[in-house]
């Protein structure tokens, strides 16, 4: 009897203890050049992303052209205001995929993959109006104190259930306790798309954009080659980190509705500064292999933007690769006409010869790869194309 | 103390066999998995052939400072890169590429496993006995920054790919084994023209 009771008097002291323990989540937004009291954990938070950030400053992945860190880093100073701008370091990170992230040190990651699919600046400028906002808001201080509380709720329960003597239900409450830290999340996740239209807005960009780069992203997704990822957009569960994509184009669109005003897109802006960007970030998302993607995103671009050429040929390729049927003749065709356009790489006519040497054309094949080595002359594969070259000629007399 | 010889002696155990497969190569001839040979001027250590990739990975100083990777018998549909889900999107090789799409296919699967700006150069044809196959040099990076230079060899044999890749840090390394690496290559041959 006096065991038992000593039993649940530790317990209790213990339950006390952690429950004092327990942080709160409900934070203040930082203040621009606010920095965290060194005795903080959010000190511990900064001081951990001052060390990766030193990872990442030097690590290939980084995109470093000036002209375009300057344009991205411009639009970042426009959404956030000249208060934080100094507050917030913008990386351009070479991944074919579309991302962005926030650290809370004021570290954000622009993903290549994100840039080469927003149509304009408006849309970039969500996208860091959104990222701004997990900093502003403190979220990863809000996620840090909530996953430690989380532990400490789960540690109880698993106590609670053992006093119980049904520990096995210890479980059930790990279970619902990471459901609930998912949707602590999606709650912030949902905050951010709130602010973020709201900073793009008050900068003068046009609101219905911050919708539209998430519909043409659900289209996208909708023609990948695998169904895994075509399913995956439309849905979400209990254990998601962002709401469903859908959710949160209709949340957009209310808010683009409710605010009435209309702002500028600066499309022609965002193609100047991404414009020599595009053909390799086009070559690097065609790495990935997903064709049905790649091609839906060419055709989308080819709507909107002047790079004919580039684009054309960059389907041309796409084909060349996919290699269905009439994938071949569609790989000329585009390679062709990518020839009418100024813009056309040279390495179109490469192709064009070696399509036509394929098909037998020899003639054709010839002066292709003549005019390849014309307009390249210090192509890195001058002496293979010169040996097809002799080799056609030699094949001809 | 007696109670510690059992756990050690199943650590040694299991230490010992991760060790298994690692062989020593060279110098002398060497026989790539059902495939080309090549002649080694130096010891090189050879890893253990990955019957998933039908890579097999020698090093000399160890694989961070000089791999060389010997590619084998690589068919329609292959992929460079493991992965459990056949489904996965990867480059993969296809049958009737040109060499100028195999090197393509190289270098989208050194990008897709991690390296950084694969920048090809210098594509030539090259004597890979009995075929003629295609030869040229690269650069590249890690993804924390290390400038890295390479090599590569391909051929297409009996409709399959073959192939030879050198990688090394471009500072020091890459000259180190330079001119090792350049006679590794010329001397790639299949067995049956091993005399011609």
């Amino acid at each position: 009897m006096r065991h038992t009771l000593f039993f649940r008097f530790a317990v209790t002291g213990f339950a006390t203890l952690i429950l004092v323990a327990c942080e709160t989540t409900n934070v203040a937004p930082i203040a621009a050049s606010e920095r965290p009291e060194e005795t903080t954990d959010e000190a511990g938070l900064w001081l951990q992303m001052d060390e990766t950030e030193k990872l990442l400053k030097s690590s290939a992945l980084v995109e470093n052209d000036e002209a375009l860190n300057d344009y991205v880093q411009a639009v970042a100073c426009r959404v956030v205001g000249p208060d934080y701008c100094p507050d917030l370091r913008v990386y351009v990170v070479k991944q074919p995929f579309f991302n962005a992230n926030m650290a809370p040190n004021g570290q954000m990651q622009i993903w290549t993959g994100l840039l080469l699919r927003a149509e304009n600046e408006a849309q970039l400028a969500f996208v860091i109006g959104h990222e701004f906002a997990h900093y502003r808001q403190r979220h990863s201080l809000q996620q840090w104190r909530e996953i430690k509380n989380l532990a400490n709720a789960s540690l109880l329960f698993s106590m609670g259930t053992a006093v119980a003597g049904v520990p096995e239900a210890a479980v059930l409450g790990d279970f619902s306790i990471a459901a609930r830290l998912y949707g602590f999340g999606r709650d912030k996740e949902r905050e951010a798309d709130e602010l973020g239209f709201e900073f793009a807005t008050q900068a003068g960009y046009a609101g219905e954009e911050a919708a539209a780069i998430w519909k043409y992203l659900v289209s996208e997704v909708e023609n990948s080659d695998l169904e895994r990822n075509r399913r995956a957009i439309a849905r979400a569960s209990i254990f998601s980190t962002h709401p469903v994509t859908s959710e949160r184009i209709e949340n957009l669109e209310a808010l683009a509705a409710e605010a009435a005003q209309s702002g500028e897109t600066a499309a022609a802006a965002y193609i100047e500064a991404t414009g020599p960007f595009l053909a390799s970030w086009l070559d690097a998302d065609l790495v990935q292999s997903d064709f049905g993607k790649h091609i839906f995103l060419i055709n989308h671009l080819l709507e909107r933007d002047a790079r004919q050429g580039v684009l054309y040929f960059r389907r041309g390729e796409a084909y060349r690769l996919r290699r269905e049927e009439g994938d071949e003749t569609r790989a000329l065709e585009d390679y062709i006409k990518a020839s009418t356009f100024e813009d056309v790489p040279p390495a179109a006519w490469r192709e064009i010869g070696e399509l036509q040497r394929r098909s037998g054309n020899q003639a054709q094949a010839l002066e292709a790869y003549r005019t390849y080595l014309e307009k390249a002359p210090q192509a890195s594969d001058k002496l293979l194309i010169e040996s097809y070259v002799e080799a056609l000629l030699q094949e001809q007399s | 103390m007696g109670h510690l010889r059992f756990p050690v002696l199943v650590l040694s155990l299991l230490m010992v066999t991760a060790c298994l497969g690692i062989e020593k190569a060279g110098p002398g001839v060497f026989q790539a998995e059902k495939s080309y040979q090549v002649t080694l001027g130096k010891s090189w250590t050879a890893l253990p052939f990955d019957a998933r990739t039908n890579l097999q990975e020698m090093t000399i100083d160890g694989v961070l400072l000089n791999v060389l990777v010997l590619g084998t018998d690589i068919s329609d549909g292959d992929a460079l890169i493991y992965s459990a889900d056949p489904k996965k999107l990867v480059p993969r090789f296809r049958a009737g590429m040109t060499d100028r799409e195999i090197v393509e296919f190289l270098r989208d699967s050194l990008e897709y496993n991690g390296l950084v700006d694969v920048k090809i150069s210098n594509l030539r044809p090259d004597e890979f006995p009995p075929e003629t196959g295609v030869r040229f040099n690269f650069t590249t990076k890690t993804q924390i920054g290390l400038a890295m230079k390479g090599d590569g060899k391909a051929v297409i044999f009996d409709d399959k790919l073959f192939f030879l890749l050198f990688v090394a840090p471009a500072e020091y390394y890459y000259d180190l084994h330079a001119d090792e690496v350049e006679s590794i290559f010329d001397s790639a041959r299949f067995p049956q023209s091993a005399s011609g």
